[in-house]
């Protein structure tokens, strides 16, 4: 019995001692979690400063002098910073200076993430961790990682900018004064004076206020962790004198708040001032604001001709819809210049979610709005202030699954819009499509869709992009539709579209897409083309990817190709 | 008596085990010196050579003999670059004396002897007395590298009702500088577009979906602005991803 019980006592004994082996001294020990890095920057100066943006890293050889976010200041022969690890190195004859002292060592490693900076002192050989900045207390002997001072290779990459100085914001930008910029991987620029790379990853740092153009590109000339200044050079074959500078500032507040401001073209006399702007008041609010400002001025001096409209809009999210107060105010002109026209809507728009009908499948969404309209039609007209109402709804199908492989769905919106005065102004949609699979990586989709606008009194329609008035053109419009400056002089007008669309990617590296399309208008107005577009993208180099794309019209007036092709160079 | 020798016996056991963990006993402060006059060759990447010490990226510096011989490891001749950080090289140590005899230089890495962070800790020159460190967190995620392998990335998305038919979509990403149009899908039927991205184990970037530009990018279903999405590529050989947009900017 009591060598049973021995026996026993010795299993137990040694379980605890497995389990404290596996689960005791180990998992005891301190794990540091990152935190967040704050904003303030690195600055860099050396011989030739390189940044890899690819590989996310900034290398910085001879003489390289870097002065840390915490005051510190580290020499010494080599600099790397590693955007993504937010780990920067400093490595051979390294002195470093504090406001506690200067020490000499072999290299310096700070993991800013983790507020832990190692160093290795050569007077005598040691070890030393900082914590915390807190240069005066050294943690003597403590072990470090065994990647703590690696030098990452550039793996034989062009360096996308080279320089002799940088600033670095780990979190969103590196800027180089001057700077050397590889175009493409092959174009070396000249010096330029400055340059930024904003790598953040607040998509606000995307919205831009720039018309399109057939050719722009930016220079990035400014940047903090919350502002982008940038010059475009910009083509646009639309305009009498093709190419001008443009030029564009954002300034980011964080929580996806934005401002953008530009001036398009810089250098013509037709200018475009732009602004831009995002604000979310809280969690179930935001606004937002677009202005514009229309100038004929040479250089900047005083305009001759001036006009533009502002856009307010304020929206309050409710538990399934949300709530839209809009007010537009346009300046027919700002030069004092007779009695101008100054339309001013002013209106409440409420607009569900897209919720389920039962177990259909169904979505429906449901939207009403009232506005009030000054000087809907001018000043000429007899009626200066217009009530607008409206109520609409919009259901969509699922894709249900048909006979041999196809795919149907469907879209049907509806909305009816009364004016006091009296007029009333019905449009409806309805799409249909169908699509199938022809093969691996191969997709055809079929589209009919039909679209009719009923107006009690059609030309005096009044078109806003006042999202409140009921009447605001939107992307399916076709011709004969409400679309914005074209108002329609038919009672009932009706558009049909018809097309195909097929795509094909045999590989991540290529896609090949085109679209046949015919839209037929009732009664007829504008000519309308039957075309074939086919485009064409493909992986060119490192991340970048071609986009050739060009139309061909049947019966357009004597039109044929499209003018020119669409050639687009992006970055994935 | 019987009890005591258990005992014993079972404190011993203890002892074995914790010796053997895997987990304890990674560390190499702890190891022997081998009492074998062998000398002994390591090799890593050089972060400096000054004052008599060559000091490798683990942070270990190894003190240099004075009639220490230095050349290129191809060449076995002194080498024509200059040994700056970055540079990689095989030492020799002599045990007896911890210092290093030889050491032989690369700018590629090699392979030659153990790595640095082996070398038994009472090689290598440092002053005070070894002590832990709080360990650091592992990334959220891995860093991706050269090495990683690919993962072939499908990513479907449903668009909302009103999504005219005859538009493309895209994908922005900060990786692209928020590019409107960085990646183009595929129409598949109506409601729906896919693409297929091959991406190294480990990417990870930030992404909405566009028509095409910042005036048409993707909403939150109340149609307040939304947060970016997150793609992380963790590993294997492919990945599906099924998203939903709700509204468009430019879409009432």
């Amino acid at each position: 019995m009591v060598r049973a019980l021995t026996h026993k006592g010795l299993f137990i004994v040694i379980a605890v001692a497995c389990g404290a082996v596996m689960f005791g001294p180990c998992a005891a020990r301190a794990v540091e979690e990152p935190q967040p890095v704050g904003d303030a920057p690195i600055k860099v100066s050396a011989s030739r400063v390189e940044y890899y943006s690819d590989l996310a890293l900034v290398i910085a050889r001879g003489d390289a002098s870097v002065e840390l976010p915490d005051g510190a200041a580290v020499h010494g022969d080599v600099f790397l910073m590693d955007l993504r690890q937010q780990r920067l190195v400093v490595a051979g004859h390294v002195t470093l200076s504090t406001r506690d002292g200067t020490h000499s060592g072999a290299a310096f490693a700070d993991f800013l993430a983790f507020k832990r900076a190692y160093f290795i002192p050569l007077d005598p050989a040691d070890r030393w961790t900082y914590l915390a900045s807190d240069y005066a207390h050294p943690q003597l002997g403590r072990q470090m990682p065994g990647d703590a001072f690696f030098l990452t290779g550039s793996g034989g990459h062009h360096p996308y900018v080279v320089g002799k100085s940088a600033i670095i914001d780990p979190n969103a930008y590196v800027s180089f004064e001057p700077a050397i910029v590889d175009v493409l991987d092959v174009l070396p620029t000249p010096p330029l004076p400055s340059y930024v790379d904003n790598f953040s990853s607040d998509p606000s740092f995307g919205q831009n206020s720039l018309p399109g153009a057939t050719l722009d590109a930016p220079y990035t000339f400014y940047g903090t962790a919350h502002s982008l200044d940038a010059f475009h050079l910009r083509y646009d074959q639309s305009l009498p004198v093709k190419g001008y500078v443009a030029y564009e500032h954002h300034a980011v507040f964080g929580d996806q708040g934005y401002a953008v401001f530009s001036l398009v073209p810089a250098t013509q006399p037709d200018k475009q001032w732009n602004l831009l702007a995002y604000d979310p008041a809280g969690p179930d609010d935001a606004f937002s604001l677009q202005a514009q400002l229309f100038t004929t001025q040479s250089g900047f001096a005083e305009p001759t001709s001036a006009n533009g409209f502002v856009d307010l809009r304020l929206l309050h999210v409710l538990r399934q819809s949300s709530l839209e107060v809009d007010a537009t105010d346009m300046y027919d002109t700002l030069l004092g210049q007779g009695q101008p026209d100054h339309p001013s809507i002013v209106g409440l728009d409420w607009s569900s979610f897209d919720e389920p009908v039962w177990r259909t499948g169904i979505e429906l969404r449901l939207r009403s709005g009232i506005a009030t309209i000054h000087d809907a039609f001018g000043v000429g007209s007899s009626r200066r202030d217009v009530l607008s109402e409206h109520v609409g709804a919009t259901a969509a199908s699922p894709v249900l699954s048909g006979p041999l492989g196809f795919g149907f769905n469907a879209t049907a919106g509806a909305m009816r819009t009364w004016l006091d005065f009296p007029n009333t102004i019905d449009t409806a949609t309805f799409a249909v499509s169908a699509a199938r699979a022809l093969a691996p990586r191969v997709y055809s989709t079929l589209t009919w869709s039909v679209g009719t606008l009923d107006a009690s009194s059609p030309t005096q329609v009044v078109v806003s992009p006042n999202v409140t008035t009921g009447l605001t053109p939107t992307p399916l419009s076709p011709n004969g539709l409400p679309v914005f400056g074209v108002p329609s002089i038919y009672r009932r007008t009706t558009a049909r579209t018809y097309a195909l669309i097929g795509s094909w990617q045999p590989s991540p590296e290529f896609q090949f897409s085109t679209t046949v399309q015919k839209t037929a208008y009732s009664p007829v107005q504008l000519p309308a083309p039957l075309a074939v577009t086919a485009t064409a993208r493909m992986h060119v180099m490192k991340s970048l990817y071609l986009s050739v794309g060009r139309s061909y019209f049947f019966n357009f007036e004597g039109e044929r190709w499209s003018p020119q092709f669409v050639l687009q160079v992006t970055g994935q | 008596m019987n009890a005591r020798l258990i005992a014993a016996a079972a404190g011993a056991l203890v002892a074995i085990v914790l010796a053997a963990s895997p987990l304890c006993s990674m560390r190499a402060d702890a190891a022997p010196v081998s009492a074998a006059p062998a000398p002994l060759i390591a090799s890593g990447q050089v972060v400096d050579l000054e004052r008599g010490y060559i000091v490798f990226a683990t942070g270990d510096a190894f003190k240099l003999d004075q009639a220490v011989r230095i050349v290129d490891d191809r060449t076995g001749t002194a080498p024509s670059y200059p040994i700056a950080p970055g540079v990689f090289a095989s030492i020799t140590i002599d045990p007896a004396t911890a210092l290093v005899t030889d050491v032989r230089t690369s700018l590629d890495p090699l392979a030659e002897g153990m790595p640095i962070a082996q070398i038994p800790r009472a090689l290598v020159s440092v002053a005070s007395a070894p002590k832990r460190n709080p360990d650091l967190a592992p990334p959220k995620g891995m860093l991706h590298s050269q090495l990683s392998s690919t993962v072939r990335v499908t990513i479907d998305v449903e668009v909302p009702p009103e999504t005219p038919l005859g538009d493309d979509i895209y994908i922005t990403t900060d990786s692209s500088g928020w590019n409107a149009q960085a990646i183009k899908m595929q129409r598949v039927n109506g409601r729906h577009f896919r693409i297929q991205v091959d991406l190294k184990a480990g990417t990870q970037f930030h992404y909405l979906f566009t028509r095409g530009s910042w005036q048409s990018v993707e909403r939150a279903r109340s149609g307040l602005a939304r947060d970016a999405r997150t793609l992380f590529v963790p590993g294997g050989d492919s990945m599906v991803l099924d998203a939903t947009v709700y509204r468009w900017a430019d879409i009432q």
